[in-house]
């Protein structure tokens, strides 16, 4: 994962984004990890499990689960809404390819993003965790901020929160 | 011989004959069984005409393989029908043999127009049956009735073994013969030339089927140590590993394949008597299994194909070839006058043909040809499957059964009441309920794999306890899921170790008793409602109550004087960790671990094990397990807004507890009264956190439910119904969650957690303390 993380840092971040909106701040990710977007759908709850694990759905057969990324990022939770989203990442963790839902206020567009455009090590005073962030972005005036999603998926955390329960 | 380039009419007729052909075939074969029983010159006139018209079809379409092959089947039949000559079973298995060639000739000119790859083996299998003439011609008393009834011992499904029992006999000059071996660099020097590409993949492919045919080669061996007599069982073996050194020589791991030629070699002069087929040559071809084995194990592991001792090796299995010099096998024959100097030259002129024109690949195909018919028995084919493929199978149908039950319960779609609708909607149905079916049966496997890798385990633990054992196998055709069967084996192990170890006698004992010097293990399986029962069954001295009770009344686990426990109840206490009455610790068993893996393993697996056990006449134990881990029978329960499935096997009873069955112990919790027994009482909801959910007892429902031999109450707001549910693991994702066994999707769409006790119980436990 630290390797991973070291290339993507120094490697070029151009490329195409999905953004989207939570808390009134903007989001990209890369769209290499985008699976696809689902609407927000009821989900089963998953006992003893972080308070951002909203749990676990079905896609066509598959069981994943959905994190609600307001409440891992600290921001303060909303009801959900008809533009509350679903995004279907494709995720690596420790080696293993898994899907995992992450639960947006709305989806915004695809844009591309030039490397000209990304400021990397930018430290935000806010109430945002910066590790992961991989960068900020300059589209059209706006500033969107590029997330390193599997590092915020990391579920080795998760899982040594079960195990050691 | 290359076909590819005909034009397209020909394959058109390629299609009609192939189509034809098999029909005669499938009309050819029951009629030479019952030419076995009854050698009517009625039906013999028949079958000859099926196999002339074969041949005419094939020289027609320029098919010389199979031209080639009918012919000589034919000139054989035809010395039944005109020469009235006798017909000997040896001769009805060469037919059958050359049916089942053309057959998978056929087929694989169905799919590739091609034929070159069978000409090896159809010019052996032809020499033989010209053997088999020249035989009857000389009128020399058929050598065949040198396995007299050899294989009337085996049953019909055994149909490879019983043609290797035809084989060295009827074959004198076969070009595969070990007395007079091809030279070892000018086989490796041939394969250069024929250099592949050896991918992973195929190296995985060549470990799965080295691996079948080393077993087939113990089993064998095994076998034959028992009954030196049936020499069919060399062999046997010997053509498994003349398969597994043609595999080798294709891939190019030279020291396996000297190895296993050098064992080929061996048992090759067993089997034709030049040297003595005695116990320690069998046991030195057992040690060149092992290395073999081993050697499989790290290419499949992707490791070197070396063989470190490999020097030391071939030069025992050479030292032991040696103790009598092997004379040419032609010469034996000649010797013994059963074969003419002429005929010799001639099959030995045809021999040396061969070697020319047999390119080394053919000889995978041979092996796989003979691992298909050991699976299948006649006419089945099977092909093999990359599991994840299967896996992945299943899921797709799981959903297809889900999306069905969508439509089809669609309110709106139903309200319309469109008799097409209605009509395709159940069509549907059914059509998935079948595809269902199949996808679930694909997985299944037949036990027999997992009871032949027992042979030879048991045959060195007889000989290091110095007893004599005779295992037995009851429903090796029993269907598993190939899980069940990887997930079964060790705890299979150790019930037999223990079997042979404590359950069986020495001789002497034995014979005191009354019973055969010889004990019995019989293994066991059958489908019992929706289980599967492996038993593993000695008759031995059984299982010792008393000494068992003393025993865990000394480490504490009982703590009565047992008069209140029945049998079973004592019995199990022997899969509690560290529990042994052993009086010594013996090199495999004694120390008190093994037991108390099964039953973990066992309970893994949703299973149990049951023991039955009558002093001085034997033990079984019965392993059950559900018949496959992909879907479990549940029961449904609602939690507040939450649904979860608890595994039926575990649910003892449902009730609604009135107050006066419900008490709390300060700081100990729930009790609840169940006909006078107090059983502590778990909320599901407040372990899981979950809200809305009754708080009321007496109105709620409580799950009664067994969990290693105690019973627990799990209170739960409602019972929505049985359901059987696909198990679904939450993935790499959420990983191991403690009292969670899988997920399921639900009728609706919707996720249902799959309750699982041994991590709730322990949950529930630790909450309270």
């Amino acid at each position: 994962m630290a390797t991973e993380k070291e290339t993507s840092k120094t490697g070029s971040l151009a490329g195409k984004y999905l953004t989207f909106q939570l808390a009134n701040e903007e989001y990209g990710i890369t769209i290499m990890k985008i699976r696809e977007i689902l609407g927000i759908m009821e989900t089963t709850m998953v006992p003893r499990m972080p308070d951002y694990v909203r749990g676990v759905i079905n896609l066509r057969g598959k069981v994943l689960p959905v994190i609600d990324l307001r409440r891992k990022f600290g921001l303060p939770g909303v009801e959900d809404t008809k533009h509350t989203c679903i995004i279907v990442i494709d995720t690596m963790q420790t080696g293993i390819a898994a899907l995992v839902g992450i639960i947006v206020d709305t989806v915004s567009e695809v844009v591309q993003i030039a490397d000209a455009d990304i400021d990397r090590g930018v430290t935000l005073g806010s109430q945002v965790d910066t590790s992961f962030i991989l960068g900020m972005a300059k589209v059209k005036g706006d500033v969107r901020i590029l997330l390193d999603i599997d590092r915020i998926l990391s579920f080795a955390e998760l899982q040594h929160l079960s195990g050691a329960s | 011989m290359n076909l590819t380039e005909r034009n397209d009419e020909w394959r058109m007729l390629v299609e009609v004959f192939a189509t034809e052909s098999m029909e005669m075939l499938d009309e050819v074969e029951p009629r030479l069984v019952e030419l076995e029983k009854n050698p009517d010159p009625a039906v013999i006139n028949n079958i000859f005409r099926l196999f002339h018209s074969l041949k005419g079809g094939a020289a027609s379409l320029g098919l010389q393989i199979i031209r080639d092959l009918t012919h000589e089947a034919e000139t054989l039949l035809d010395l039944f029908r005109s020469k009235g000559k006798k017909i000997e079973s040896a001769h009805i298995d060469l037919m059958c043999q050359s049916c089942d060639l053309t057959r998978q000739i056929i087929t694989k000119l169905q799919e590739e127009f091609d034929d070159a790859e069978f000409e090896a083996e159809a010019s052996a299998l032809r020499l033989e049956l010209v053997q088999a003439v020249m035989d009857l011609v000389d009128d020399s008393p058929p050598n065949l009735e040198v396995y007299p009834g050899a294989h009337r011992n085996y049953s019909p499904s055994d149909r490879a073994a019983s043609e290797a029992v035809t084989k060295p006999s009827s074959v004198s000059a076969a070009p595969s013969k070990p007395a007079n071996p091809l030279p070892g660099p000018n086989l490796a020097s041939s394969i250069d030339e024929l250099k592949l590409d050896i991918t992973p993949e195929m190296c995985v492919g060549f470990a799965a089927e080295a691996d079948e045919l080393l077993e087939a080669i113990e089993t064998n061996l095994v076998a034959f140590e028992k009954e030196p007599g049936r020499t069919g069982l060399l062999a046997e073996a010997f053509r498994a590993f003349h398969s597994l050194k043609g595999n080798c020589g294709f891939f190019g791991f030279v020291d396996l394949e000297h190895l296993s030629h050098e064992s080929e070699n061996l048992l090759g002069a067993m089997r034709d008597s030049q040297i003595p087929a005695d116990r320690a040559n069998v046991s030195l071809v057992l040690s060149t299994l092992d290395v073999c084995r081993a050697t499989v194990k790290s290419i499949k592991a992707s490791g070197p194909a070396t063989i470190a001792d490999l020097e030391p090796m071939v030069t025992r299995l050479k030292q032991a070839l040696k103790t009598t010099e092997a004379p040419k096998l032609g010469e034996i024959l000649i010797a013994k006058g059963e074969v003419s100097a002429d005929a010799l030259q001639e099959a030995l002129e045809e021999q040396e043909q061969q070697k020319k024109t047999k390119p080394a690949a053919t000889t995978p195909v041979k092996s796989e040809d003979s691992a298909a018919k050991d699976g299948a028995g006649s006419g089945k084919q099977s092909i093999r499957v990359d599991t994840e493929k299967l896996d992945r199978l299943i899921e797709l149908v799981g959903e297809l059964v889900i999306s069905e039950a969508n439509v089809a319960n669609c309110a709106e779609l139903r309200n319309l009441k469109i008799d097409r609708i209605e009509k395709s909607i159940d069509q549907l149905n059914k059509i998935t309920k079948d595809l269902q079916n199949i996808a679930m049966s694909v997985r299944m496997i037949p036990i027999a794999g997992l009871f032949r890798k027992m042979v030879r385990p048991v045959r060195d633990l007889a000989r290091t306890f110095g007893k004599k054992i005779d295992l037995q196998f009851i429903g090796e055709e029993t269907e598993v899921d190939k899980n069940v069967i990887e997930l079964v084996s060790d705890p299979l192990m150790h019930l037999i170790r223990n079997s042979v170890d404590h359950g069986i006698e020495p001789p002497a004992d034995r014979t005191k008793c009354g019973k055969p010097e010889e004990g019995v293990i019989v293994l066991e399986a059958r489908h019992a409602g929706g289980e599967v029962w492996i038993m593993v069954r000695d008759d031995g001295r059984g299982l010792n109550r008393d000494k068992i009770l003393a025993k865990a009344r000394q480490v504490g686990l009982c703590t009565t004087d047992g008069s209140d426990l029945r049998d079973e109840e004592i019995y199990k206490f022997i899969f509690e960790p560290g529990f042994s009455t052993a009086d010594k610790v013996t090199e495999v068993s004694g120390r008190g671990v093994g037991m108390d893996v099964v039953k973990r393993n066992i309970e893994k697996l949703k299973g149990r094990v049951d023991i039955k056990s009558s002093p001085g006449k034997g033990s079984s134990m019965i392993i059950r397990i559900p018949l496959t881990l992909a879907i479990i029978e549940g029961m449904v329960v609602q939690v507040g807004a939450e649904r979860y499935i608890m595994p039926t096997q575990a649910i003892l009873e449902f009730i609604r507890p009135t107050s006066d069955l419900l008490a709390s112990v300060i700081d100990q919790g729930e009790v609840i009264n169940i006909r006078g027994h107090l059983i502590p009482l778990f909320r599901i909801a407040s372990i899981f956190g979950i809200r809305n959910a009754i708080t009321d007892p007496t109105q709620a429902n409580v799950m009664i439910i067994e969990h290693e031999g105690k019973s627990y109450g799990l209170m739960v707001d409602q019972i929505l119904g049985q359901q059987q549910t696909v198990v679904k693991s939450l993935g790499a994702t959420l990983g191991y969650m403690q009292g969670i066994a899988g997920a399921a999707v639900m009728p609706d769409g919707k996720v249902g957690l799959i309750l699982d006790l041994g991590g709730l119980i322990p949950l529930f436990l630790g909450t309270q303390m």
